[in-house]
């Protein structure tokens, strides 16, 4: 029996990134190589940037075994607030954006930890209560930003932003303390407790992380679209959670948390997005590639052996 | 081993793309379409604006005469994307169904999205995932002025056409900004602040003094306008709108907040539907007067017809609504200009802005009558052959902004009159 495990596990392990390169080969021969075009690699980052930073921080949580549904809201929150901030002064939009979102990831490590509650009860009732400081702030409208702030959209920004976030996470996940900890902890949060790990720290601190990143994806959305409103980041927990579990994340966390799955399954699912748009395909059936690719990969490539609840 | 393995199929994958990417057509950049003015042969209905050959068609009519004898015309092949969708309710499929019917008979192609005015992100998402598959025009319904500069400069730095539906611009630096663009054709809206005040003013002389409005978010421009309407005519006739709910999207949510007003105000007289972009939202606000017991003192009133306008006037649950002539030929104009643009004969060279006239209906029969005509999805404004010689520059050089404003305003007029 043995041997039949291992492989399992190594058709798990490489299913995502055979998931990335059939998608990739596929939209590449039907749309008739329109795949690799300079605009269309520009259309994919631009994509792929809010998922992939994202994923990122969520990689933390999710290495601890927890979930976030809070996080869209995060970055709508934040984004109100930077352009409130860019009212004053447009330099001031970059921390009226990262500062709230630190703020709120440490509430949400703050209910999951402190009150005792599953990571998504906890984070679907902070959801709530975003959402509701968000309604109230906008008064049922938008917010504009300054126009001159649209011009720091730029697609080097982007790029340089996404290297950076990628590496300092890529170094943080794999070569410090804190990121083994955070598997550590998903493995196993009563022995880390035991090897004398603050779990409870260390569960907040992700959250931080990520409740930040979302701050700063509020701030690329304030100057990407020059608005604030209730519906921004409405899509971004659907398309990280989406990436990750394609990216080969477990929901179970611990040491089969891999970072290589951000990356893989955020390109991925902006792949996914851009092939069908590029064959012209209806609103109605991308959802329903999109769910059943999902499907097929979670269903191919989940670990359940190690699956005992969702946290 | 594994290592191995994903390298082998990374350069398979770098090969075939290489390989389909250089075997790929680029016969779409260089082609030439001859668009042929066909006798339409298809067995749908053709409303046309007016009994009588219209000025813009005596002029289409000339310009085929000084041609050779064909009315065959060159132009550029074309993509367009619409940010609406093309299903759902009838309303939908009329306005895709025209917009087809032109779009493929003068040489281009369209591909519709549902779902684009919903957020901003989703707006600008629309805008680059259609740029990168090609599009050479673009139209979409913003939800708010301030996503229109991003719109404008993704657009013009891909050398793309793109106008605005449905939509006015309130916000004086976007207009500025829109009017130096090379590449904003304009926009095709309604006069919604007259519907707004229309409808409200109709509830009044049916006794109503206490509303409760369903909206969509503050600083959609169209809403906005509607809203202030019914706010002037609230100030004239001593009316007063005690509560809203916005941005619903499901009917599930209208009955809910049906419910809600229902319960928190037992003096309320009506629910008037300013705007929104879900389906079923009517019947589902019916269902929930009815379910309430309160049929006869709380009436529905709404803008955009229904699908279940007949229905819902023949139970008494819906007193008055205002309307275009059909919610799809505003889009249906602003592609038609978009279209020509696209095709190197643009109808105006500055940003044009088309208004259309919207009408009431307060009783069952005018009801019936207006579903009759645009209640089939597969009528057409005009047939093919209209479409092609007088709504196509390059067949009808008589084709203008202004000429364009006219044919809108006889459509509305005569709209109901066959």
């Amino acid at each position: 029996m043995e041997p039949n495990r291992q492989n399992t596990i190594k058709l798990q392990t490489i299913f995502p990134f055979l998931g990335l390169i059939a998608v990739i080969m596929f939209f590449q021969v039907v749309t008739h190589g329109s795949v690799f075009t300079i605009r269309n690699i520009k259309a994919v980052l631009n994509e792929s940037f809010f998922i992939l930073i994202a994923t990122v921080g969520f990689s933390f949580v999710m290495a601890e075994g927890n979930l976030d549904l809070s996080m869209g809201t995060v970055m709508a929150v934040s984004c109100v607030c930077a352009a409130l901030g860019a009212r004053i002064t447009p330099l001031l939009a970059i921390p009226c954006a990262v500062i709230p979102g630190l703020l709120l990831g440490w509430f949400n490590g703050f209910v999951h930890v402190n009150l005792k509650l599953g990571s998504l009860i906890a984070t679907m009732s902070t959801q709530s209560i975003f959402t509701g400081i968000l309604i109230l702030t906008l008064n049922g409208g938008t917010i504009s930003a300054p126009m001159e702030m649209l011009r720091w959209n730029s697609m080097t920004l982007k790029i340089v932003t996404m290297l950076l976030i990628t590496l300092i996470g890529f170094y943080v996940y794999q070569n410090t303390a804190f990121g083994k900890r955070c598997r550590a902890v998903g493995a196993c949060a009563e022995a880390a407790k035991q090897t004398g790990i603050n779990v409870g720290r260390i569960k907040k601190s992700s959250f931080v992380i990520l409740g930040g990143l979302c701050g700063l994806l509020g701030f690329f959305s304030l100057i990407r679209t020059g608005t604030a409103s209730s519906s921004t980041g409405s899509d971004l927990m659907m398309n990280v959670w989406c990436a990750a579990l394609l990216g080969g994340l477990p929901l179970t966390g611990g040491f089969a948390s891999k970072y290589r799955s951000v990356i893989v399954g955020s390109f991925t699912m902006a792949f996914l997005a851009n092939g069908m748009t590029l064959m012209g395909l209806a609103t109605y059936d991308k959802q329903l590639i999109k769910g059943v690719v999902f499907l097929i990969t979670i269903a191919l490539s989940f670990d359940r052996e190690n699956m005992v609840v969702i946290k | 081993m594994k290592s191995k393995f994903l390298v082998g199929l990374l350069t398979a994958t770098m090969v075939i793309g290489c390989m389909t990417g250089c075997g790929s057509s680029t016969e779409s950049s260089t082609a030439k379409t001859s668009t042929v003015a066909e006798k339409d042969t298809t067995a749908t209905t053709a409303v046309e604006a007016g009994n009588e050959s219209t000025s813009m068609e005596a002029a289409a009519d000339a310009t085929s005469a000084e041609s050779t004898g064909s009315n065959s015309v060159e132009t550029k092949p074309y993509k367009l994307a619409v940010g609406l969708p093309d299903s759902g309710a009838t309303m939908f499929s009329l306005m895709s169904n025209n917009i087809k019917t032109f779009v493929n008979a003068t040489g281009g192609e369209v591909v519709f999205q549902g779902g684009v005015g919903a957020s901003a992100d989703a707006t600008i998402q629309f805008v680059e995932d259609q740029i990168a598959a090609g599009a050479n025009g673009i139209i979409i319904s913003p939800p708010s002025d301030s996503v229109i500069p991003t719109v404008d400069s993704l657009c013009s730095d891909a050398g793309v056409y793109w106008g605005i539906t449905f939509r006015t611009v309130k916000d004086d630096a976007v207009k500025e900004l829109l009017n130096s663009s090379k590449y904003y054709i304009g926009n095709c809206s309604e006069d919604e602040y007259s519907a707004g005040y229309k409808v409200m003013s109709n509830l009044h002389d049916k006794g109503v003094t206490k509303v409760a409005i369903i909206s969509q978010a503050k600083g959609n421009t169209t809403t906005d306008l509607r809203e202030a309407g019914a706010n002037k005519a609230c100030q004239d006739f001593g009316m007063e709108i005690v509560a809203e709910a916005r941005s619903l999207t499901q009917a599930s949510d209208a009955t809910s907040a049906a419910e809600s007003f229902l319960t928190a105000y037992s003096d309320l007289d009506a629910i008037f539907v300013v705007g929104t972009t879900g389906t079923g939202m009517h019947e589902a606000i019916a269902k929930a007067i009815e379910d309430a017991g309160r049929q006869n003192d709380v009436k529905l009133a709404t803008i955009d017809f229904p699908d279940s306008m007949v229905s819902l006037f023949e139970s008494g649950d819906l007193v008055t609504c205002a309307g275009l002539a059909s919610w799809g030929y505003d889009p249906f104009m602003i592609t038609v200009t978009l279209a020509n643009q696209c095709m190197g004969c643009p109808i105006s060279n500055t940003p044009v802005s088309y208004s259309c006239n919207m009408f009431d209906i307060n009783d069952l029969d005018t009801a019936k009558a207006w579903v009759s005509r645009f209640g089939n999805d597969q009528t057409l404004y005009y047939d093919k052959d209209t479409m092609v010689k007088t709504y196509c520059k390059a067949n009808n050089s008589g084709l203008t902004a202004d000429s364009m404003q006219k044919a809108i305003t006889d459509f509305t007029e005569n709209s109901l009159s066959k």
